[in-house]
């Protein structure tokens, strides 16, 4: 067996790899650093561990490592003795040397930094040693650039005052910082205010406590979580669920999925180093069970590392999305919206003195994970500079450091800070947000109305705000000439109470429909260059919220085709002029030609499929937003609340087809998948019905609501009134009329738009191609383990038994072969759905339905259909595919049709 | 709408809003003045990381009044406190006579910047109480303020911050020495 050269020079350079530098290169957190401050100095380094950071200098009073001093003492700390707070700062690597901000363009474009900032010292050579035996040590520009696409080096730093009466200032402050390319590195937050405590309840400044953390944490191995959260396809469909009873059974430890998931027989007890480890939901534990603390306390052993195996954020934080983040968007976009495009460019600073230092952390963070922050490419390959938490120490060197781009533009950045004299430093901020009295101040050109109000308040008293012991009453909302979509859908998410996977998955569906209208308007296709799309998308509507994951090509191709057979099926169902033969078969040509291109799509390799899936579960309510100029923002008027309340209530859409519970709010609605029903609508089309009249739809016109409820009423579905509206669409496909002798009475509704006739031409073979095609895609997700989940419990159980009765009888001719599947048995007795007229009608059941319909003459396929109904009646915890293994009894089918309806726990989630 | 009413009363009645730079060593006793004028209370429980702000009403002028640490690493950024400042209250410990000489320095160093050229000046020789320390006068004969300013109105006050001695006779001072425009 030949390796390749690349494998070869890998496992080499591993096997060369001493223990210590194996175990150096999967540490868990890579430094660990303690800060005091001096009642003389300020703050200072005290100590470092296990090396220098390279581009800082040693520990002491040396002026380089002050800047991470005074980082992690913060001001205003000495007035919470006791309290412990949080600071979060990042570094970056650039060419071997570490530095506080991301790399500027100028640096990426070969300027070479600053030579004082690069230290020799034996470790970092050391490091440089291993590189060059690695072969990975070059001078070449490209290796530069591939360098500084490092992950960011994050530090989690806890920060304390303990007050001491034998201090000759009465107290002392010092604190403790991590760093960790992890991006959930809260998850230390427990143990290392533990150590913090133990440190300076010591006070002896003994650099072995920090050892012994440092030992203690790397003494567990997270590779299996690191490559869980790495799975970013996987992590896509969980967070797209936002659905707690799918997430609680895919990590259900008695399930199957997750050892599915991990791609192992059973689930793990030990991690690679022999600590115990225990799944608890979406929790993964990690005991400490094989360390043993030389310093420390044992019982800090004890105390179990908790990570959620869900990566909702790109870095995980504990704030809440929903009013704080969405109030300061909700005022800076429509500002944003008034810039021209050459002008696009912003910096932010959101001061907070009210706020604990953790609390203004996260915020930053929260928004960062919002606006695509920490990515190399933000917009115009500008990345956005995110510091958590700046000191007025750091201004000076984030002046110099950006100094060509804060003159030129093109810059953004994002700024926390705990100081109102930094709305003094104008020329490092565009906008100045407070977070305490939630008012923002603008740098930036302003329109007429806005400069006088503005020049009316002044410098100075804008500053005396701020120092102010009163309390200052927000801003008067400013009228801006756009209002976008996104601007709605923030002031809806901020009416109501959501938690933070809703508000992203609302977000983000704004961001699709954006997309959608964008590319529409400008009759862009998608195979453009999706960076293209992205600034494009970024300029045009300047909202700052980015999901980079809808602009992948894969993302944009599923999302384009799933776009393209909504509008398709909307023109079979409910068309707007009349058909001729020839249009109704360009459409169904049409929609058998994006059908199967998603099947071509799912069928190509499980990473299509689980792709597939995550943009499925998020694509949004179009047919809503056709008629609205979305894609330039003009939308002042829009009331987004009544637009998706007449939504919910009308049927003049697609996605009115799900099981008529209507969502508990206007965003719940946003949220309920959609994407399924495009693909099981095909199975509603009836092959024969083609042949014979190209204009009856037409000339019936789209089914009235009203008409589709006076329906129920035959089957004395009015135990409930949202039911019954699916049930009458159920009813209206001809697989409620199949292959039986009703003795019918004369229906005179004319919902059966999918009456069957005789005779098949190539409009009813291309239905059914159609259908298969919808059947096969249906089938794939099936097969996947979230996917088969979803289908279980999220899809209408009409919709499912549908696709299963649909199933068996197209896939039963000897012509067509059927999707293998150890769930369903051939039904080999089934016969194809024999044509009945069109005018076969239900009859009304008799009040003694259980006599009458045991002298029915059901097909197979329509015993199980109606022997399924009555399970889910009966259940009400539907396992569809056991129902159809199990024997029809159609005794209480008619019964159970009457009595019919769905799950609470179930309706909620449609 | 309060505020605002009281905006307007105070435009009538020449209600001022100032902002003070307090300013001084390490230790000088800066954070204590500060609480002493704004609570009546002796508050010196830990160094100043960064700053304190509050806001002092006296007689109708209302103090925005800023105390920065003294610490040797934190003097480098007193001067980015210095915009839109009406008046700088240098504080000095004036038992620490062996420091002296590096609060004259830091002091000239602060006024020679432009940004301080048209502030006023109040020295407080503070902690008047302790043995040993020189009296306001000796304070400032030391610091040769009558050389160095010419154009700038300054004054050396006896403080003690324990007491609040000198502490109102300062912002008085300061009150009638700063023009509206400030």
């Amino acid at each position: 067996m030949k390796h390749s050269s690349k494998v070869r020079a890998g496992l080499h350079s591993h096997l060369r790899q001493s223990p210590k530098e194996n175990a150096q290169s999967n540490n868990n957190v890579q430094f660990i650093l303690a800060a005091e401050f001096d009642n003389k100095t300020g703050p200072i380094i005290k100590h470092l561990y296990p090396k220098t950071i390279p581009g800082f200098k040693s520990v002491g009073n040396d002026a380089t490592c002050s800047h991470l001093a005074s980082l992690m003492i913060p001001n205003s700390i000495e007035n919470h003795p006791g309290k412990p707070d949080f600071t979060v700062f990042v570094l970056y690597k650039n060419r071997n040397v570490y530095q506080l901000f991301p790399v500027s363009k100028n640096e990426a474009d070969g300027t070479l930094p600053d030579p004082s900032l690069i230290i020799e010292e034996e470790s970092f050579e050391e490091e440089q040693e291993i590189k060059l035996r690695n072969g990975k040590h070059t001078s070449s520009n490209a290796n530069a650039q591939s360098e500084t696409a490092e992950p960011p080096m994050f530090f989690l730093n806890v920060v304390n005052t303990f007050l001491d009466q034998s201090n000759d200032r009465g107290a002392y402050i010092k604190a403790i910082a991590l760093g960790t390319t992890l991006t959930n590195f809260y998850i230390f937050k427990p143990l290392l205010t533990m150590v913090l405590d133990y440190y300076m309840k010591s006070n002896k400044n003994d650099i072995k406590i920090l050892i012994d953390c440092f030992n203690m944490i790397n003494s567990l191995d997270l590779s299996l979580v690191n490559k869980f959260h790495s799975n970013i396809v996987l992590q896509n469909i969980l967070n797209s669920l936002n659905d707690e009873d799918i997430t609680s059974r895919i990590f259900d430890s008695n399930n199957n999925s997750l050892p599915n998931i991990l791609r192992v027989n059973k689930l793990p007890k030990r991690d690679g180093f022999g600590n115990e480890i225990q799944f608890k939901n979406r929790i993964l534990e990690y005991q400490f069970s094989t360390f043993c603390p030389k310093i420390l306390p044992s019982y800090f052993t004890k105390i179990p590392l908790q990570i959620d195996l869900v990566k909702y954020d790109k870095i995980k934080v504990d704030t809440s999305y929903n009013h704080l983040i969405l109030k300061l968007l909700s005022r800076l976009i429509p500002p944003l919206t008034e810039l021209s495009d050459s002008e696009y460019s912003w910096r932010l600073i959101i001061n907070s003195t009210q706020s604990s230092k953790d609390e203004l952390c996260q915020f930053v963070l929260a928004l960062s994970n919002l606006i695509n922050g920490f990515s190399s490419d933000y917009f115009d390959s500008s990345s956005i500079c995110i510091f958590p938490y700046m000191e007025i120490s750091v201004i000076d060197l984030f002046r110099e450091k950006f100094k060509d781009e804060l003159r030129k533009g093109n810059f953004f950045s994002v700024v926390g800070v705990s100081n109102p004299i930094f709305q003094y430093q104008v020329d490092i901020w565009d906008f100045y947000y407070d977070l305490d009295t939630d008012s923002l101040l603008t740098s930036k050109p302003l329109s007429q109305q806005e400069a006088n109000v503005e020049k009316n308040q002044g410098l100075r008293s804008m500053f005396n705000r701020y120092t102010n012991s009163h309390a200052q009453s927000p801003s008067t909302p400013k009228m801006f000439a756009k209002k976008g979509l996104m601007s709605h859908t923030i002031d809806l998410l901020v009416k109501g109470q959501h938690d933070n996977e809703t508000v992203l998955n609302t977000l983000k569906r704004a961001s699709i429909l954006q997309l959608l209208h964008l590319v529409k308007s400008d009759h862009k296709s998608v195979t453009e260059i999706e960076i293209i799309l992205k600034d494009q998308y970024t300029l045009n509507y300047k909202d700052l919220i980015l999901f980079p994951v809808i602009f992948e090509y894969n993302s944009l191709k599923v999302l384009n085709i799933f776009h393209t057979l909504e509008l398709t099926i909307s023109k079979l169902l409910w068309p707007s002029s009349n058909h001729t033969t020839q249009t109704r078969r360009r459409t169904l040509q049409e929609l058998y030609k994006n059908l199967k291109d998603l099947y071509k799509f799912v069928a190509l390799n499980k990473k299509n499929l689980g792709k597939f899936l995550s943009i499925a579960m998020n694509y949004p309510l179009v047919s809503a937003f056709e008629s609205l100029d979305v894609a330039n923002s003009h939308l002042q008027n829009l009331d987004l609340e009544k637009l998706l309340s007449n939504e919910r209530l009308n049927m003049n859409s697609i996605d009115s087809l799900y099981d008529g519970n209507t969502p508990g709010n206007a965003i719940d609605h946003f949220n309920t998948y959609k994407s399924f029903n495009l693909l099981l609508f095909p199975l509603f089309l009836n092959p024969q019905k083609e042949q014979d009249d190209a204009n009856y739809l037409a000339e019936m016109g789209p089914p009235s609501v009203s008409t589709r409820l006076s329906t129920s009423k035959n089957y004395n579905y009015q135990l409930d009134s949202n039911l019954s509206v699916m049930s009458s669409v159920y009813e209206t496909n001809e697989l409620m009329s199949h292959d039986y002798n009703y003795e019918s009475t004369v229906h005179e509704d004319a919902l059966t738009i999918f009456s069957a006739r005789s005779t098949v031409s190539d409009l009813s073979s291309l239905v059914n191609k159609c259908k298969q095609m919808s059947i096969k895609i249906l089938y794939r997700i099936q097969r996947h383990h979230i996917g088969s989940l979803l289908f279980n419990l999220k899809l209408n159980p009409l919709l499912r038994v549908t696709y299963q009765t649909s199933k068996k009888e197209l896939f039963s001719t000897p012509d067509v072969k059927p999707p293998t599947s150890s769930l369903f048995s051939p039904a080999s007795k089934l016969s194809p759905a024999d044509p009945v007229n069109s005018k076969t009608k239900f009859r009304k059941p008799s009040p003694s339905g259980q006599n009458h319909e045991s002298s029915m003459k059901l097909s197979v396929s329509r015993r199980e259909l109606l022997k399924d109904l009555n399970s889910i009646n009966v259940k009400k915890e539907v396992a569809p595919v056991e129902h159809l293994e199990n024997p029809a009894s159609p005794k209480h089918l008619l019964e159970s049709l009457s009595r019919f309806q769905i799950s609470p726990n179930r309706s909620e989630n449609f | 709408m309060g505020n605002s009413v009281s905006k307007v009363l105070g435009k009538l009645f020449g209600t001022r809003e100032m902002k003070i730079l307090m300013l001084g060593l390490d230790n000088a006793g800066k954070t204590t003045i500060l609480y002493k004028l704004k609570l009546n209370k002796i508050k010196t429980s830990a160094p100043t990381v960064g700053f304190n702000v509050e806001t002092l009403s006296f007689k109708n002028v209302k103090f925005n009044m800023w105390d920065v640490g003294g610490q040797a690493r934190l003097r480098p950024l007193w001067r980015h406190y210095f915009p839109a400042t009406s008046a700088l209250i240098f504080v000095i410990d004036s038992s620490d006579t062996e420091r002296l000489d590096q609060a004259k320095e830091e002091l000239f160093s602060i006024i020679g910047e432009k940004e301080m050229e048209n502030v006023v000046l109040l020295v407080l020789a503070n902690k008047q109480d302790l043995p040993g320390a020189l009296g306001p006068n000796e304070v400032s004969d030391f610091l040769q303020l009558g050389e160095s300013l010419k154009n700038q109105l300054w004054c050396v006050i006896g403080s003690n911050a324990l007491t609040g001695q000198g502490l109102i006779e300062g912002l008085s001072w300061i009150s009638k020495n700063t023009s509206s425009s400030h």
